[in-house]
C-alpha cells in the first residue's frame, strides 16, 4: 500500500539541514564558492554575515519548516512561512543594532531586507530538499528505475541564465526535440542521475538545485524505459549509487550486491567527523582564508594536501576554552576571597 | 504469472497494490510505486504552476515548490509513504478556514502585489511607507502622493464595500495595501490533485516495467 500524506516532513531534509553548523564568515559570496565543497555542505552561512547567533536563528526558524513544526499551543500554534520568517529576522537584526552599510540599504547586500532574508530562506529551504531528494533517488531501486534526470524550468525568471550553454560548456549532452523552457537549444538537457554533469553546472558543487545564487532550474526525473529510448543507457545496464555527492559514477554496470552496500554506507555516512577535501590546486593564500574561515573546525595537512573537518576537535577546543574560562573564574573568586 | 493491480482511494490519500502470484522485492516494487507516484504529482504541480495568476499578478511558484517538496518519505516491504512536505497544500487540497494564531486578531491579506509575502511590519521595513487603519474600517492604508483609490470596493477586490465614512479626497490619497480580516474560508481545488485514472494508468504501468526488469535479472523468476 502506498500512502499519500501533507503532514510529514522529509527526514532526509530534516537530517540534511540539522548537520550543518553556523559558521559566520567574514567572506562575500564568491570568495565562498571557493571553499571546497564539502565544507559548504556542512555549514550554514550566509555571505558576509559573520555572526554564528544570526546563522543559528536562520537555521532554527528553516528547520521548524522543514520539519511542519507549529509552535506550542501556548505560543499560538504557528507555522513558520516565509513572511514571518522575514519579520521575526527584521525584528532580531534590529535588537542586536544591525545596521547596513550606507547605501545599501534595501538591496541584497543588507541583511534586514526583505530580499536578501526572502532569498537565504528560499536557499536553505531548496537545498535541503535538494539533498533529501538527491539522497532517495539513490535508493537502488528508485535509481533503476528513474536512472536519468532532466534539468528544467521550476520557477520564472526576469533574467534567465543561458543554462544551454553551461551545459554545453561542462560536456553536457542533449536529448531529443528541445523541451518548451529554451525552445532554442540543440536538445533537452538530460543525464544519468550519476553523471558528474550535475555537479559542474552547480555553483555550488553540488548534484541538486538549487544550482546558482537564485536560480530558477530544477529536476525532473526520467524513467527508464524513457532513458533507454533517448539511448542514454542500455536495458542490461545496472545503475549504482554514487558515494557520495562530490563523487559520481562515471561505471555504473556492477555487480547487484555491491549496490545496496554501496547505498547503505552512503546513508550511514557520519557528516562530519573525520571528513577530509582536498586541497589540491589552492593557492597557498585561499589554504590560509579557508582555515581563517574555520577557525576551530579545520586543519590542513600538508603532506597529503588535504582539509580535516573535525566535530572532535572543535568540541576539544571549546571545551579548553571553558576551563580556562573556569580557571580564571575561580582564580578571580581566590583574589577576591583574600 | 505474476500481475499486480493499482487501485487509488476516491480522496487520493491510499493507493491499493494488489499483487496475484510473489514478488521478492516486495520493498523494491513499493518504492518504484511511490517514486512514480512522487512524479506524477510533481509534473502535476508544475503544469499547474504554469497556468497564469488569478490576480493577474507575477507568479510566486508555489506550485512549483510543492514540487520541490514532494518526495517518497519512507519505503519498506509492506508499504511506502509520498509527502507534499508543505503545510500549505492541505488547504488547497481539504479547504478549510484560516483564523489569526496567537496574540493576533486579524489576518492581513495582501491587496497589492508589493505586499505579498511579507507581513504589514516587513512591508513597512521593506517600502519605508507607514501603514494605519481609519476608524472601523478593517484595511491597512498607507498614504501615497498619488495612485490612491477612489473606490474601495474595486481597490479590495470587493472584499470591502462602501468606506464612505472616509472623504472621497482623502481616498484619493490612500491606497488600501491589507484588507483585515479574522478568518478566511478557503475552498478545496478540485483540481489540487491529478485524475484518479492517470495516477492508476501511471502506477500500472510502472508495477509492469518493474516486474519485467525483475524477470529479465533473474530475480523473480515466474
Amino acid at each position: 500500500m502506498i500512502d499519500f500524506t501533507t503532514a510529514k516532513p522529509l527526514k532526509e531534509a530534516v537530517d540534511s539541514l540539522g548537520k550543518r553548523s553556523p559558521l559566520g564568515l567574514a567572506l562575500s559570496s564568491k570568495e565562498i564558492e571557493g571553499l571546497p565543497v564539502e565544507l559548504r555542505q556542512r555549514s550554514i552561512f550566509a555571505a558576509r554575515v559573520e555572526s554564528e547567533r544570526i546563522l543559528a536563528e536562520v537555521k532554527r526558524r528553516i528547520m521548524q519548516r522543514v520539519k511542519l513544526e507549529r509552535d506550542k499551543v501556548e505560543a499560538g500554534g504557528r507555522v513558520m512561512e516565509r513572511g514571518r520568517f522575514i519579520q521575526e529576522m527584521q525584528g532580531l537584526l534590529e535588537e542586536m543594532g544591525y545596521r547596513p552599510d550606507p547605501g545599501k540599504e534595501g538591496s541584497l547586500q543588507d541583511l534586514s531586507s526583505a530580499g536578501r532574508l526572502g532569498l537565504i530562506w528560499q536557499m536553505q529551504l531548496d537545498m535541503a530538499h535538494g539533498h533529501a531528494k538527491w539522497k532517495t533517488a539513490m535508493n537502488p531501486d528508485i535509481l533503476e528505475a528513474f536512472p536519468a534526470q532532466e534539468l528544467v524550468r521550476d520557477f520564472a525568471r526576469v533574467e534567465r541564465r543561458d543554462w544551454p550553454q553551461i551545459w554545453k560548456d561542462n560536456g553536457g549532452v542533449f536529448y531529443g526535440e528541445p523541451g518548451p523552457d529554451y525552445p532554442g537549444a540543440p536538445g533537452r538537457m538530460i543525464a544519468l542521475m550519476t553523471d558528474p554533469i550535475w555537479a559542474k553546472i552547480s555553483r555550488f558543487g553540488v548534484p541538486w538545485p538549487p544550482f546558482d545564487w537564485g536560480s530558477g532550474m530544477g529536476l525532473r526525473k526520467v524513467r527508464r524505459r524513457d532513458a533507454e529510448k533517448l539511448g542514454l543507457l542500455d536495458p542490461e545496464d545496472v545503475m549504482i549509487p554514487a558515494e557520495s555527492p562530490t563523487k559520481p559514477n562515471r561505471e555504473w554496470t556492477v555487480a547487484e550486491t555491491d549496490r545496496g552496500e554501496a547505498w547503505q554506507a552512503l546513508m550511514d555516512k557520519p557528516f562530519n567527523d573525520g571528513m577530509q577535501a582536498s586541497a589540491a590546486g589552492l593557492e597557498p593564500a585561499q589554504i590560509q582564508r579557508t582555515l581563517d574561515a574555520f577557525p576551530d573546525q579545520v586543519t590542513h595537512d600538508p603532506q597529503a594536501n588535504v582539509f580535516l573537518w573535525s566535530a572532535l576537535a572543535r568540541r576539544e577546543r571549546e571545551e579548553e576554552r571553558e576551563r580556562a574560562r573556569f580557571a580564571a573564574e575561580e582564580d578571580g573568586k581566590e583574589e577576591d576571597d583574600a | 504469472m505474476i500481475s499486480v493491480a493499482v487501485t487509488i482511494s476516491p480522496d487520493l490519500k491510499i493507493v491499493g497494490v494488489a499483487i496475484q502470484g510473489v514478488v521478492n522485492n516486495r520493498a523494491g516494487l513499493n518504492a518504484v510505486l511511490a517514486e512514480r507516484l512522487a512524479l506524477e504529482l510533481q509534473d502535476h504541480f508544475r503544469a499547474k504552476n504554469a497556468e497564469p495568476n488569478k490576480r493577474g499578478w507575477s507568479k510566486t511558484g508555489f506550485w512549483a515548490q510543492l514540487a520541490r517538496v514532494t518526495e517518497v518519505e519512507s519505503v519498506t516491504a509492506a508499504g511506502a509513504t509520498v509527502t507534499v512536505a508543505d503545510h500549505r497544500f492541505a488547504i488547497h487540497l481539504y479547504g478549510g478556514t484560516i483564523k489569526p494564531t496567537g496574540e493576533r486578531k486579524f489576518l492581513s491579506i495582501s491587496l497589492v502585489e508589493e505586499a505579498r509575502g511579507l507581513n504589514p511590519s516587513s512591508y513597512e521595513h521593506k517600502t519605508g511607507r507607514e501603514l494605519f487603519t481609519i476608524g472601523h474600517v478593517k484595511l491597512l492604508f498607507e498614504k501615497r502622493d498619488n495612485g490612491g483609490t477612489s473606490s474601495l470596493t474595486e481597490a479590495t477586490e470587493g472584499r470591502r464595500k462602501g468606506g464612505s465614512s472616509i472623504p472621497l479626497a482623502a481616498r484619493q490619497q490612500l491606497r488600501p495595501v491589507y484588507a483585515l480580516a479574522r478568518e478566511a474560508n478557503v475552498k478545496a481545488d478540485p483540481t489540487a490533485m491529478p485524475e484518479p485514472a492517470v495516477l492508476e494508468a501511471a502506477l500500472s504501468e510502472e508495477a509492469s516495467d518493474f516486474l519485467e526488469r525483475e524477470f529479465r535479472k533473474g530475480t523473480n523468476p515466474s
